[in-house]
């Protein structure tokens, strides 16, 4: 190796580290065959060097040049070398040096001969084949490489860098050289053709018969026939070359070459790199007029260049689409791609020599301004029904036939927006129905010339919106040339939005500008109820949007450009990255920047009125009745439906199942009872023609029809249980016209707030007779603790008080008061019966007054806990009909009382009144109902009113079951209502006193006798109101 | 025809040495959505449109680069100085096609420069300074490259230009067809 070396006079550096490469695993098996072969070429290259730098020293370098470029593996620099080398080596002949002529010719010989292998392996024979060849053995390689070890670094993971390790350079190269050679052989041939050589017998046989020359002195090469060697001429080669070219399948082999290359690439996500070679393949396809796959291939890289924005390739792909499409017959593909050629952002015009090499690289012609024209004008006329197009063979003609229209589609991502791009914008984001609205409509084309657009259709998402928006008559488009847009509206009648010529043109100066044509229309969304129908009208409230704008150019061609939103449009795409003015849709900014295509149709007014009659508050334990009524004014009524809700206004249910109502087994404190009719009171609960599902807080009937100006009404009847505001929640859904299945239902919601108020308030009391204390027992033990339960005497006779207080603000009428005593108990353990009569005249109770109705009730047995039954209330709202229908009933459970025997009764008597001067008797009656003596302490006060005579304080016995009289004359003093003088009694036994209440002992007296007639007199004797609690008779 | 052809190259190659063959035939600009901004070629115009293929297959193997971003492999200071200094990453050879060499460029806001070449003169050096010589292109590349950046960012720091858009500068154009020439003539500049 060293020897080889400095023979080669190769840095050794560069030797060393190339070895050191080979001896990794990675390139096992490749390097084996790089180093034998770079061994070859080094020794090879190294001899010639010797030889050369005996000869031609400088060239000699030139040669070492190539041999270390070889050894690279830069193989087309080192191919350059060779070549030049090898034309040196003929310069060499001439040159005159000391050596015998005839050992310089055969040193030089030797020499050529084998950089004619030299070359001919690396470009003749090899060319393409040696890329080819290295290219299989990377491949195959590194399959077994990955395959036997498991080394991370496979081909797809090298850096691209590495370009010569990836076998897709190589099969490009192939593919290069071997287009190259066709290419010299397409030149030489059209050549040989004038000079006319012809073919030697015999080369009919096939490639094996001939025998190339080995070097470049061997004058004859030898054609074989048979066993013997025929020399053939120089000529003769070339010829049998040429035809031996002729018969080979370039283009596939090319193909085939160009396919790897692509899926080697593809592996390398080279994507460019790929595409490129696509370009290269369908080319080739194209040439052999394989025109389905050369499509096919275009198609498949053309949005690589539509992405990336390099307008000269795509032009080029474009191109070729073009044409294909034009072969191939298809209208509708000729026609995009024409288009979008015409739309690229090619502005300025070709230098002219590109014009010379129209077809070379792409059937369009050059990428210049001018040839955008042309294929637009040529597109538009095909789009305008003409039979134009007829390519250079003039059989395939492409036309528009009336039968089957050309329909473009433009979505936004769609490479066509640059063609016709329309932009719609609503000026107003909310619109009620029948109120008109305008809308603005910018077009936008990047075409070079201006189109004439005859006929454009706006699309909504309710088809009964769209318009149609027709071209004017010829002659009223102005023939500005310089103007944007020749825009004539006319209003023909309501129903017509207007006859309207738009043409969409584009200046083109140095710069180009974007250029929006605008045009601002009146949308009307109305909904007429009248019977006229017009261009758009809604009726459905909700989102209108416009979808699409299609606009019809020519007879049967029709562009549908998806609409879309100013405020969310994105960039046009390749317009994006030229450096030209863009402009807004229109002129009004806000628009501009935040239109949408969108618009929110409100509901209709509903010209239904719903009234929630207007009513007090609702009051606990009546059925409370809401009236309810729809009246219809300016819309009929139709399969109306009534939805009821009650809703608790202070959040939280209505239901309270842990509460449990002691008079109520509903669980609801509201509670939606029915519906009744408008007229009468009967219930609209009827199945039959309504349909009606109430709930507890939930209830739905339907409304009948009504026409205009008719009015249905109802009652709701609600509950209350509990006093509870709430709030009730009536919305009416009904149809404006009848026999509508799609129409949308109009609703009126209307919401009252309800309170409920508890009505009346019972309380009860309950009292001794007047000026009569029955001592009780239990009182004194326990008048610590005020939830004792009260006590009364037995067999004596107590009063009970029950007032009721209305406790609203409207004035009630009371029916009647009554006390139930459970079954069980009465008769035998108590006797209460309402003392007088409860008028047979309902009293009416203005608010905040109370009612008192007065029982006496005689316990009869001794008991603990004697229940005394519930108290019921009837009464209603004071109103005029007095029917009991609507009467409510309050209860009120009266609580449990205790009965025990009293040991002492001290009554007090003395007459109702007194009249000054005229003296009475006033008795102390002491009842001992034990049957032990009670020894009593009593003591009288004097007072100043009265003259008094009996004894002042004694203690007295009394017998057991009897009774003792305390009497005393007294003279009253003074008139008015004047303190009697006080007798304090006490049972020593009990060591309880009885201290009379002030009420107890006070007497009216007279100045003079009164004249009372007698009725009133007895009235007022017979009649023991209560009017002041005697409280505590019995103090300890 | 071919002929005469293979004579004109018997001609050329017959040239003086001192005058140099690497020609740079192509520049270009390329923005970081891999759009073109800038593309001037300097050759005939037969390769224009492969210019622009090459121009752009060489994007595939940047972005395989620029995904692992290193400063430039090749120490173009002065090795004493650390190459983290420069902004920019000269990327080197990207890759050769059959008749150009194509060096390539990364400015950290993701531009590309691209620069394509008929690098195949070699006549000057000797086969024993291969490095040398290699390094001193690679010198006058990033050299080339730096002049070239400069002036892009003199065109684009202009307040009528749109960042991301296409230069079409005639100043600009001008300025790097300077640049171009005295890298022609003058060598390492």
């Amino acid at each position: 190796m060293i020897a080889l070396r400095k023979r080669a006079e190769v840095d050794s550096k560069y030797l060393l580290k190339f070895v050191q490469g080979n001896t990794s695993e990675l390139y096992a098996s490749l390097s084996r065959w790089v180093t034998s072969h770079c061994i070859e070429f080094c020794r090879l290259g190294s001899t010639l060097a010797e030889l050369a730098n005996t000869y031609y020293k400088e060239e000699g370098r030139r040669i070492k040049v190539a041999v270390y470029a070889e050894f690279r593996r830069d193989w087309v620099e080192a191919l350059r070398f060779y070549e030049e080398a090898y034309h040196t080596l003929r310069e060499m002949i001439g040159v005159s040096t000391r050596l015998p002529p005839i050992q310089r010719l055969l040193e030089i010989k030797t020499i050529a001969e084998q950089f004619h292998f030299k070359v001919s392996t690396l470009l003749l024979h090899g060319g393409s084949r040696q890329f080819l060849v290295f290219a299989e053995l990377l491949e195959t390689s590194s399959a077994t490489i990955s395959n036997t070890t498991s080394s991370p670094s496979n081909v797809s993971e090298k850096s691209l860098t590495e370009w010569e390790s990836h076998p897709a350079y190589y099969y490009h190269f192939a593919a290069h050289y071997l287009k190259e050679k066709r290419r010299c052989l397409e030149f030489a041939s059209s050549a040989s053709e004038t000079s006319g050589i012809p073919l030697p017998n015999g080369t009919e046989n096939g490639p094996d018969s001939v025998v190339p020359s080995v070097y470049v002195g061997q004058f004859s090469r030898l054609l074989e026939k048979g066993d013997s060697m025929q020399p053939i001429t120089d000529a003769e080669f070339i010829s049998y070359s040429f035809e031996e070219g002729k018969r080979f399948q370039y283009s596939y082999e090319i193909i085939a070459l160009l396919k790897k290359s692509i899926e080697s690439y593809n592996v390398l996500k080279a994507s460019r790199m790929a595409s490129y070679c696509g370009i290269l393949m369908a080319r080739e396809y194209f040439t052999i007029g394989d025109l389905t796959n050369a499509k096919q291939i275009f198609e498949d890289v053309v949005h690589q260049y539509r992405q990336e924005g390099w307008v000269n390739l795509l032009w080029e792909v474009l191109g070729h689409l073009r044409e294909c499409a034009r072969k191939l017959k298809l209208v509708k593909d000729f026609i995009e791609y024409s288009l979008e050629m015409a739309a690229l952002p090619i502005s300025s015009d070709t230098p002219s020599e590109m014009l010379d090499r129209k077809g070379e690289y792409c059937p369009a012609g050059p990428t210049s301004l001018s040839q955008r024209q042309l294929i637009h004008k040529e597109v538009f006329q095909l789009v305008k029904g003409q039979v134009m197009i007829s390519s250079e063979e003039g059989s395939s003609d492409l036309q528009i036939n009336a039968d089957e229209p050309v329909h473009l589609e433009i979505d936004p991502i769609s490479p066509l927006r640059v063609v016709f791009l329309a932009s719609v914008a609503f000026h107003e984001q909310v619109v009620k129905p029948g109120v008109p609205t305008l809308l603005t409509l910018s077009f936008l084309s990047k075409l070079p010339i201006p189109i004439e657009i005859d006929h454009l259709e706006i699309q909504f998402s309710q088809s009964d919106c769209n318009f149609i928006v027709t071209k004017a008559h010829r002659e009223q488009v102005d023939s500005n040339s310089d103007s944007q847009q020749d825009l004539r509206v006319e209003t023909a009648s309501f129903l017509s939005i207007g006859f309207l010529a738009i043409r969409l043109a584009h200046t083109h100066h140095a710069r180009l500008t974007i250029m929006w044509i605008s045009v601002t229309l009146f949308t009307n969304i109305i909904s007429q109820l009248g019977g006229m129908s017009c261009m758009s009208n809604t009726e459905n409230c909700g989102k209108l949007e416009c979808i699409a704008v299609i606009a019809k150019i020519g007879p049967s061609f029709t562009i549908c450009c998806r609409a879309e939103s100013p405020a969310s449009m994105d960039d046009l795409p390749l317009w994006k990255y030229e450096d030209c003015l863009e402009t807004l849709p229109t002129k009004d900014l806000a628009l501009a920047l935040s239109g949408q295509k969108v618009i929110q149709v409100e509901e209709l007014h509903s010209q239904v009125d719903l009234i929630i009659g207007p009513s007090g508050p609702a009051l606990v334990g009546e059925s409370f009745l809401v009236p309810v009524s729809v009246t219809s004014k300016g819309h009929p009524v139709c399969s109306a439906e009534l939805k009821i809700n009650l809703v608790d206004s202070r959040g939280g249910g209505l239901v309270s199942p842990r509460e449990l109502e002691p008079f109520s087994t509903e669980s609801h404190h509201v509670q939606l009872l029915s519906v009744l009719g408008p007229d009468d009171k009967e219930s609209l609960t009827d199945p039959e023609n309504n349909i009606i599902n109430i709930q507890q807080s939930f209830g739905l009937l339907s409304v009948p029809h009504l026409s205009i100006g008719q009015s249905w009404s109802c009652k709701l009847e609600i509950k209350w249980h509990r006093p509870k505001p709430v709030m009730l929640y009536v919305s009416l859904g009904y149809l404006p016209k009848a026999n509508e299945a799609n129409a949308q239902k109009l609703n009126v919601h209307k919401s009252l707030q309800i309170d409920g108020l508890t009505a009346v308030a019972i309380s009860h009391r309950f009292m001794f007779p007047f000026r009569q204390d029955p001592l009780l027992l239990s009182k004194i033990k326990s008048s610590t603790s005020p939830e004792q339960s009260t006590s009364l005497p037995l067999n004596e006779k107590s009063i009970l008080i029950v007032s009721a207080k209305n406790c609203t603000e409207i004035p009630l009428q009371l029916i009647s008061m009554s006390l139930d005593v459970d079954a069980d108990d009465f008769g035998q353990s108590c006797t209460i019966r309402p003392e007088g009569d409860f008028s047979s005249d309902p009293c009416v109770l203005v608010p905040s007054e109370e009612f008192k109705q007065v029982f006496s009730v005689i316990p009869e047995i001794i008991s603990q806990t004697l229940g005394l039954g519930t108290v019921s209330l009837k009464w209603r709202r004071e109103r005029g009909s007095s029917s009991d229908a609507d009467a409510v009933i309050t209860r009120h459970k009266l609580p449990d009382i205790k009965v025990e025997t009293p040991p002492i009764i001290v009554i007090m008597e003395c007459p109702p009144h007194a009249i000054l001067g005229d003296p009475f008797t006033y008795y102390i009656r002491i009842q001992n109902q034990t049957q032990v003596l009670q020894e009593i302490k009593y003591s009288l006060s004097d007072s100043q009113s009265f003259v008094c005579s009996g004894s002042h304080s004694d203690t007295i016995f009394v017998l057991p079951k009897s009774q003792h009289i305390l009497s005393y004359k007294v003279v009253p003093l003074a008139s008015g209502p004047q303190q009697l003088p006080r007798v304090a009694v006490t049972s020593i036994r009990y060591s309880a006193g009885l201290d009379p209440s002030p009420t107890a002992s006070t007497i009216f007296v007279f100045p003079f006798h009164p004249h009372f007639r007698i009725e009133d007199e007895v009235a007022r004797e017979s009649a023991p109101v209560a009017t002041e609690p005697l409280s505590s008779p019995i103090q300890a | 025809m071919l002929r005469k052809r293979r004579r004109s190259d018997q001609i050329r190659s017959l040239r003086p040495r001192s005058v140099a063959r690497k020609m740079i035939v192509c520049v270009s600009i390329v923005g970081h959505q891999n759009n073109p901004l800038f593309l001037h070629s300097f050759t005939e115009a037969d390769d224009a449109l492969k210019l622009h293929h090459v121009v752009h297959c060489s994007l595939d193997v940047i972005d395989e680069r620029g995904s692992h971003v290193v400063p430039f492999a090749y120490e173009i200071n002065n090795p004493k100085k650390t190459g983290s200094t420069l902004n920019e990453t000269f990327l080197g050879l990207l890759y050769p096609t059959e008749s150009y060499k194509v060096y390539g460029y990364l400015t950290n806001t993701k531009v590309k420069f691209i620069l394509v070449t008929t690098d195949v003169d070699v006549r000057d050096a000797d086969v024993r300074n291969v490095s040398a010589l290699s390094l001193r292109l690679l010198l006058q590349y990033a050299f080339f490259f730096r002049r070239f950046h400069s002036a892009y960012v003199d065109a684009v720091s202009n307040p009528f230009h749109v960042p991301g858009k296409k230069i079409n500068s005639r100043s600009f154009a001008e300025r790097v067809s300077t640049i171009v020439k005295s890298f022609g003539l003058g060598g390492a500049v």
